[in-house]
Formats: C-alpha cells, sequence, structure tokens
C-alpha cells in the first residue's frame, strides 16, 4: 500500500511540475509566436506590394481579398490570400494582382505549408515562385500539363507545384472576384454607399507596421 | 577529473549513439536533408538530452523503480516541448523547416536510453558530462550526414549557393539518407575494426557476434 501510494505521490507530483513549468512558459512565448506570424505576413505584404500603404479587407466568398491603396489613395492593386491542399497539407499562400485586365500577378509567397523538406519545400523559394510573375491566368499551367504553360514543376515535387499552379490559375478565373475587382476599378454611380462600407474596413497602416517593430526593439 | 573526460570521450567516440551503439537513428535519418536543419536538431537534441539527465539523476532516489519509464518520459516531453516553444518564438526560420520533427524528439531512444541507462544510476554533474558527450555525439553525426546529402542532394553546403548543376535528388529523399547512413556506418566500422584490431572469436559469420538469435542460428549452421 504504501509503495502504491509513493508511485501515485512521485507521478503526479512530476506530473504537477511539468504542467506548471509548461503553462508558465506557455504564456511568456505565445504573444512573440503570434508577433512572428503578423511580422511575417507583413513583411511579404511590403514585399509583393512595395507602394501599398494601406490595406482594406474585404471576404469575397471564401478568399480574402485586400485592396491596397498608396498613400495618396490611389488603387495600387489587390491582396489575395487563399490555400490549396498540397502534398502534406494546406499550402497557404498571398498574391497580388493588377489593377487591369486580364489580371496579371505582381507577387507571390507561400505563407504556411507542411511540404518536405527539401522537396516541396522548395514552393518558396524564388526561383519557382518568380516564373508567375507578370503571367496571367492563360500562362500559369504547368509545361508539362499543357504546352501553353510557362510554369516549370520543382523536381521530384510535381504534386505540390501542380497544386499550387491550379488553384493561383483558379483564383484569378474566379468570377465573383473578377467582378469585385471590376467593381472596385469602376465604380457604379447607383452604387457609391457600397464601396464606401467595405473601405471603412481599414485595419493595419503603416503605423501599426512601424509599432509592432519598435515594440519588438524594445 | 579523469572520469569526466573518459565519460565525455564515451558518449563522442566510443559509443557514440548514432554511429556505434545504433540508436536514434530515426532523426538521424529524418533531419539530415541539410546541414542547417542538422545543426538544429543536434542542439535541440543534445539541449534536451542534457537537460532530461540532470533531472532523471536528481529523482533517481525517490523515483519508485515501477514508474520510473512514465516518469522519464514526463520529463523528457516537458524538456521537448520548451525547445519547441523556444525555436517558435526567437527561430522561426528554424523552426519552418525543422517543423513536425521538434515534437518527436519526445521519442528519441538515444534520450529515454540514457536516462535508463546512465542517468538514473550516476550523479547529477556525471550525467550533465554524459547528457553533453552523447549530445555531442550525436550532433556530430546528424551534421556529417546533412552536409553529405545536402551537397550531393542540393549541390549547396550551409547556404544557397549551387556549387555544380544537376544535382541527384535521390539523396534528399528517403532513400539517399539510408543509402548515406550506410555508407557512413560502413566506414566508421571499418576503422573502428582496424584500431581494436578485432579478431574473430567464435566460428560464426561476421556480424553475428551481437545478435540476440546467435544461439539459434549456430545450431542451425551446425545441422
Amino acid at each position: 500500500m504504501n509503495n502504491t501510494l509513493k508511485m501515485v505521490l512521485v507521478l503526479f507530483f512530476v506530473c504537477l511540475f511539468s504542467a506548471v513549468s509548461l503553462s508558465f512558459l506557455y504564456v511568456k512565448t505565445k504573444p512573440q509566436i503570434e508577433q512572428n506570424k503578423i511580422l511575417k505576413e507583413v513583411k511579404f505584404k511590403k514585399q509583393i506590394a512595395p507602394l501599398a500603404e494601406k490595406f482594406e479587407v474585404s471576404q469575397v466568398n471564401d478568399i480574402t481579398v485586400e485592396r491596397c491603396y498608396d498613400y495618396v489613395n490611389n488603387l495600387v492593386g489587390f491582396l489575395l490570400k487563399s490555400s490549396c491542399r498540397g502534398y502534406a497539407g494546406e499550402i497557404e499562400y498571398i498574391i497580388s494582382v493588377s489593377t487591369f485586365f486580364p489580371l496579371q500577378i505582381t507577387g507571390i509567397k507561400v505563407i504556411t505549408h507542411k511540404e518536405t523538406p527539401g522537396l516541396g519545400a522548395n514552393v518558396t523559394k524564388e526561383k519557382f515562385l518568380s516564373q508567375f510573375l507578370n503571367r496571367t491566368s492563360t500562362e500559369i499551367v504547368l509545361k508539362k500539363d499543357n504546352i501553353n504553360g510557362k510554369i516549370d514543376a520543382i523536381s521530384g515535387a510535381t504534386i505540390t507545384s501542380r497544386a499550387i499552379t491550379n488553384s493561383v490559375r483558379n483564383l484569378l478565373e474566379n468570377e465573383i472576384l473578377n467582378n469585385f475587382v471590376k467593381e472596385t476599378i469602376e465604380p457604379k454611380i447607383q452604387s457609391p454607399k457600397k464601396v464606401f462600407k467595405a473601405q471603412q474596413k481599414i485595419y493595419i497602416s503603416t503605423q501599426t507596421v512601424n509599432s509592432i517593430q519598435e515594440q519588438q526593439t524594445e | 577529473m579523469k572520469k569526466v573526460i573518459q565519460v565525455f570521450i564515451n558518449g563522442l567516440i566510443k559509443e557514440n549513439p548514432v554511429l556505434i551503439m545504433m540508436i536514434g537513428l530515426c532523426p538521424f535519418l529524418a533531419c539530415s536533408t541539410s546541414a542547417n536543419d542538422a545543426v538544429g536538431m543536434g542542439l535541440a537534441a543534445t539541449f534536451v538530452l542534457t537537460c532530461s539527465n540532470i533531472i532523471v539523476s536528481l529523482i533517481r532516489k525517490i523515483v519508485p523503480k515501477e514508474v520510473r519509464i512514465p516518469v522519464f518520459i514526463v520529463i523528457i516531453a516537458t524538456f521537448t516541448t520548451i525547445v519547441d516553444y523556444l525555436i517558435k518564438a526567437y527561430f522561426p526560420a528554424l523552426s519552418e523547416s525543422l517543423g513536425v520533427f521538434i515534437p518527436l524528439i519526445v521519442v528519441n531512444c538515444i534520450i529515454l536510453a540514457r536516462a535508463e541507462a546512465f542517468a538514473s544510476k550516476n550523479n547529477v554533474f556525471l550525467s550533465l558530462i554524459d547528457g553533453l558527450g552523447m549530445g555531442a555525439g550525436f550532433f556530430v553525426a546528424i551534421v556529417l550526414l546533412g552536409i553529405i546529402r545536402q551537397f550531393f542532394g542540393s549541390a549547396t553546403v550551409f547556404s544557397s549557393k549551387e556549387l555544380f548543376s544537376n544535382p541527384a535528388v535521390i539523396m534528399i529523399l528517403p532513400p539517399g539518407g539510408f543509402l548515406a547512413a550506410g555508407v557512413v556506418i560502413t566506414i566508421v566500422k571499418y576503422i573502428e575494426n582496424k584500431l581494436t584490431n578485432k579478431k574473430p572469436t567464435s566460428n560464426l559469420p561476421e556480424g553475428c557476434e551481437g545478435c540476440a538469435l546467435k544461439s539459434r542460428c549456430t545450431e542451425l549452421l551446425n545441422k
């Protein structure tokens, strides 16, 4: 009996100690981990839409669309955030597109992925992603899938490359999205209210970015 | 002092966990696709190994024999999670490339083996040294394999500059891991045999000496 009690107590205290120390560390590191994610996204946005100073978010079906304005409120582009199923899980990416038709890609970045290190993980590299630049939806096909295609798949990672290529193409060909873009570029006079409403959602300006960075240096 | 050095060298060379004792092969193969990942994994595993060795050695006298394995695993899991959080928070780039492998340090056999075989029987200081030595042994082995695989598989070492064109992609894939590991272990065994001047002590075929089924095979051979 005594021995059993000792076993239970030792195991209990070891677990208790570990739970307490882990929850303490979790609380300590959580803000830093979340900030890393935000900073990464902000950094990517800056890279693919360098002119943009203000972002306005709206939801078109399940795609997150952000209209980008420069500091004198000119529309400079759209940021589209979407995801697709890759080889080993979800690939989350963000692309910036032009403000004229047919829609052209002006920048693309992969935010999160779970692909094989050394193979599928190469989708994050410039060598693959730079092929998308200044392409329209008809050109965004793998070279091995269609003769008009302009995208070279990563060797050894065809599934990943095909998934992201097809997903980007479908995104650009999405009808509802195209209508949304058209409406933003040439707003109909009948519905100024609608446009105005969407524009109120300004959530990240360069000031917030600077304040985050200041916090980090502190 | 002599014993301290002996324990450290034991872990690093004489009883190198991966190359001589053949434990901890899973992270050795999985995390050696590039030298950078290998360094990260080696350091993380060394940290967990050393810390768990210290704690296990500290509480070795109050832990009943029957529950020692659960206690060891809880301790190891705690330190692994600590490493996971710290890497996520302060080394986001490393956490992206190592990602799923960090939580798997929990099941790294080296760590449990050292807790069971060394730390639960020796004092705190020696356990610390043993953790560092074994960790160093693991680190050296995995970084060596990482460099070899990255060099042949993606033609780069520690950087993104390609040294030659058309690298052999298979070296990054799992089969390449086995190939490279096999070659490295063969060379190490060859050197070990040369140095210790081992002579076959029995008429068993080479490599059968340490096998658990040795007696059975001998029966069959003799028939």
